[in-house]
């Protein structure tokens, strides 16, 4: 942890009472940001995934994660739903299929690097960082594990290393950010033998989800998630049956989650600046009507003993 | 005139006899609309471009010209051939096929390379091969309901 | 000389410690009075949680937290922060309405109130540190990284800044008990400045609390889940203080009689009663909110689901009739009557604290209602913690002058 001498004085500033406020303004100039232009996603194409699991093997091996105790190539994994862990940042879940019970549907899980990520804004310490080229990364150097991240996660995604006594920290998928900046692509997608799962700049991807949709509307239902949810994710979904059918939630609103703080956090200067007039005032007003009664009371016994 | 007759009969001849040994086993002549010749220049093909974790898949071109319903099926690049089957054009002799072949088939990797990420919705040689191979083989029950069937079907386990 | 000194030194330290810490007594008379059945229960208690909390440095948190991934807070928050910081704005609530609004009769209840405040505050944090993964950086959002757009970036500033503001502000009472009459010159000089610092941090992050949980639209119960949520945590936490003055005074007063004065005991019926009538107040404004709230999230259909019949169970059960109740007892000026309600308004408030942070989030995952029961170590480590909390305020209570007047700085 290195302190330097910039951070230490807009620390100290943010300790004088006038910077408190200045924090959540900025805070909240920043709801026009629409994400970086050019920033890559991922589009899981689910009518195309056969449920080998080589995503989960190959993301098992670029990020060095411990071998898990059952094998990529066993199939029984299939019969509980999953979620990323910390030694996993990617799942495979098997549902079944309604409409061809013979080909049950594959479901990969793993981050889906929101556009204005929930986990973000949840996070007290700025640990996290939706990063220009797309990946929302974590740094567990800032990170105290209050776990209010994966509380605001509207996908279950952060996952927690509950078993550590020193170094705890959150796990989930990086997007395989090292690799993009080498120019090479997330080890799931080089894995993936169909290209279910394909990499590249969300706006294409938008586009090759909705050609895709068009030029072939009986294998696909009209919706492409990820483009609106949660004010849109980098990850993009189409699939041959309804959302809901795949665990996925269909309620969230279309604005980002940091939208139902904003409001909140704008009230946070006005407190600042007029609760101590208002309290200030009545605290005057209520000494003042103290020390005027006694005053009073003390008139009129001098005024009783008189007999004016 | 005659001699010309002679010539075609002891090629067919010929072709008859070689053609179980570079079909393979597999070759199921007269389940499929290759069935009249049975003739298939490219055999087996061995697709090794995954050879450092896998075997190279042995691939049997000729079987699956048999079961084909045309050669756009796999070869979409090919698409005058959609209405006929590969054998209205191809029965001819292995030479022929070759000729044929050179102006109107194009080998998978010779477009389909390493994943693009300018061009997403552009397969790889991978997504090509396995995309091709899953419009049959997913209705076939051997793909996509146990991982296992990756390597029991077409990827031996490399050894070691 | 020297010699000497260092003699009369260490004697009076030995006086101070005896007179101090040990009331007065010897070593082995306050051994001996030590042992009664509350303490000999709080030692069992501690005996299993706090070994507890050892070994979490040894096996991580799943040792003491029943947390999972998809369950990140159990009842360490649920219970410590949730509940914790609203039933502790009794420092805030009572030193605003004694210092700035000139309620000079509840002098007699004001550093009782400030005490429970700074208390409740202070083991919140240690709830808090004990759910963390690395509690050894605590301080980091104040000094290693600004996560300003954070709800919980705000909750940790204000409670790092009012847990100082309130301990400044019960300084006056340490200071008496160390006869350190220059020192609480200045502390008393300041009083002023920190109520109002504290009514600000206190609006603001009572209702972050509840703010917390707007980040999670999607997870949260419809019928607890309302843009009004910092509103109601803020509203509550008023009518929490008030009914957990009348708790800690009650308690303080039956247990600890021998400790208070004239002063205490003689006013506490009568401002009871005057606690009670502003609780009830409290109470019927935040009802008002909640069904404003309830009309506005048009959520009245799930009235009819188990959920709903849970919400209408908090909202009848406590939340209205605790105000009835307390209404009848003011009306009848039945101080046994008041006392009751201040309990159920208070145990109103930690069940709605724990149905937003525990029973509405994750409602929709299978099995939710299995999950979110804690286990044994879980529970013990909070019995824990819940007892050392109990232990310091009666350590506090018999040695600083706070339910009686100490003479000389009267």
């Amino acid at each position: 942890m290195s302190l330097d001498r910039r951070q230490f004085l807009k620390t100290v500033s943010v300790l004088t009472g006038s910077a408190v406020l200045g924090p959540y303004t900025s805070a909240l100039a920043s709801g026009e940001f629409h994400g970086w232009p050019d920033r890559y996603g991922m589009l899981t194409d689910f009518t195309e995934c056969v449920g080998c699991r080589s995503c989960e093997k190959a993301c098992n091996e670029v990020n060095h994660l411990p071998q898990p105790e059952v094998p990529f190539d066993d199939k029984s994994v299939f019969d509980t739903q999953r979620r990323p862990t910390a030694h996993a940042y990617t799942v495979v879940n098997r549902y079944e299929n309604t409409g061809d019970p013979g080909k049950p549907i594959y479901r990969k899980v793993q981050c889906n690097h929101c556009n204005e990520p929930a986990c973000a804004s949840a996070c007290p310490i700025h640990a996290y960082t939706k990063t220009p080229e797309g990946p929302v990364l974590y740094n567990e150097n800032l990170c105290f594990g209050c776990r209010y991240c994966m509380i605001a996660c509207p996908f279950y995604v952060p996952a927690y290393d509950y078993a550590s006594a020193f170094e705890p920290r959150i796990v989930k998928c990086v997007m395989c950010y090292d690799r993009i900046r080498e120019g090479k692509i997330p080890g799931c997608a080089e894995a993936c033998p169909t290209q279910s799962v394909t990499f590249g700049k969300r706006s294409d991807l938008l586009k090759l989800a909705a050609e895709k949709i068009a030029k072939d509307p009986e294998r696909y239902i009209d919706h492409i998630y990820g483009e609106r949810e949660a004010g849109g994710t980098g990850w993009l979904y189409i699939s041959g049956v309804p959302f809901e059918q795949l665990g996925f939630s269909t309620d969230l609103p279309e604005k980002p989650m940091v939208e139902e703080v904003k409001g909140f956090l704008s009230s946070v200067p006005v407190v600042f600046t007029v609760w101590p007039a208002l309290f200030g005032s009545i605290y005057a007003a209520s000494r003042h009507h103290e020390a005027y009664t006694r005053e009073e009371m003390q008139h009129q016994s001098k005024e009783g003993g008189k007999e004016k | 005139m005659k001699k010309i007759v002679f010539c075609l009969m002891a090629i067919c001849l010929v072709l008859l006899l070689v053609q179980p040994l570079c079909a393979g086993s597999d070759s199921n002549a007269g389940a499929g609309p290759a069935a009249p010749s049975g003739v298939s220049a490219p055999g087996t093909i061995l697709l090794d471009s995954l050879s450092r974790i896998y075997e190279p898949v042995n691939f049997n071109h000729d079987m699956h010209t048999s079961v084909a319903e045309h050669c756009s099926q796999c070869h979409h690049e090919h698409p005058s051939a959609k209405e006929v089957t590969c054998t209205e054009c191809h029965s001819i002799t292995a030479t022929d096929f070759r000729r044929s072949a050179k102006t109107g088939f194009i080998a998978c990797r010779s477009c389909h390379a390493a994943i693009d990420p300018a061009q997403p919705g552009f397969p790889g040689l991978k997504a090509a091969y396995h995309r091709t191979c899953f419009q049959c083989h997913r209705d076939m029950g051997d793909v996509g309901l146990d991982p296992l069937s990756c390597s029991m079907k077409c990827h031996a386990k490399k050894k070691g | 000389m020297n010699h000497n000194t260092t003699i009369t030194k260490r004697d009076d330290f030995q006086a101070w410690f005896l007179n101090k810490l040990l009331m007065g007594m010897t070593w082995p008379e306050y051994m001996r009075q030590m042992i009664t059945p509350f303490n000999v229960a709080a030692a069992i208690i501690l005996s299993v949680g706090l070994p507890l909390m050892g070994l979490r440095y040894i096996h991580g948190l799943e040792v003491v937290t029943d947390a999972s991934n998809e369950y990140p807070w159990g009842l360490f928050l649920g219970w410590g922060l949730f509940a914790g910081v609203p039933l502790s704005a009794t420092g805030f609530v009572m030193a605003t309405a004694y210092y700035i609004f000139g309620f000079k009769r509840y002098k007699p209840l004001v550093r009782l109130a400030v005490l429970a405040g700074f208390l409740g505050y202070f083991f919140a944090v240690i709830y808090l540190m004990t759910d963390l993964g690395r509690p050894w950086r605590i301080y980091y959002p104040m000094f290693v990284g600004f996560g300003t757009a954070s709800v919980l970036f705000l909750v940790a500033w204000h409670v790092a800044t009012y847990l100082t503001v309130q301990f400044l502000e019960f300084s006056p009472a340490i200071l008496e008990w160390l006869e350190a009459g220059r020192t609480r010159k200045w502390a008393v000089m300041i009083t002023i400045a920190m109520t109002i610092a504290g009514i600000i941090l206190s609006t603001l992050h009572q209702s972050a609390l509840g703010a917390l949980f707007l980040l999670a639209p999607a997870k949260m119960h419809p019928l607890w889940y309302t843009s009004y949520l910092p509103t109601l945590f803020l509203a509550s936490s008023i009518y929490a203080a008030l009914g957990m003055v009348i708790v800690v005074s009650t308690l303080s007063a039956v247990f600890l009689k021998k400790r208070a004065d004239d002063h205490f005991l003689g006013n506490l019926n009568e401002l009871t009663i005057g606690l009670g009538k502003g609780t009830s107040i409290g109470i019927l404004v935040y009802l008002a909110l909640k069904l404003v709230s309830l009309a506005h999230g048009d959520a009245w259909g799930l009235l009819g689901t188990p959920y709903g019949h849970w919400y209408l169970v908090e909202i009848l059960g406590f939340v209205l009739l605790p105000a009835l109740i307390l209404a009848v007892g003011v009306k009848k000026a039945s101080v046994g009557l008041v006392r009751f309600g201040g309990f159920h308004a208070v145990i109103g408030v930690i069940l709605n604290r724990i149905n937003v942070s525990m029973v509405a989030f994750n409602w929709k995952l299978p099995d939710h209602i299995h999950d979110i029961i804690p286990h044994w170590q879980e529970t013990a480590v909070v019995l824990s913690i819940f007892t050392l909390h109990i232990l310091v305020f009666r350590w506090i209570l018999v040695r600083m002058p706070v339910i009686y007047q100490d003479q000389g700085f009267k």
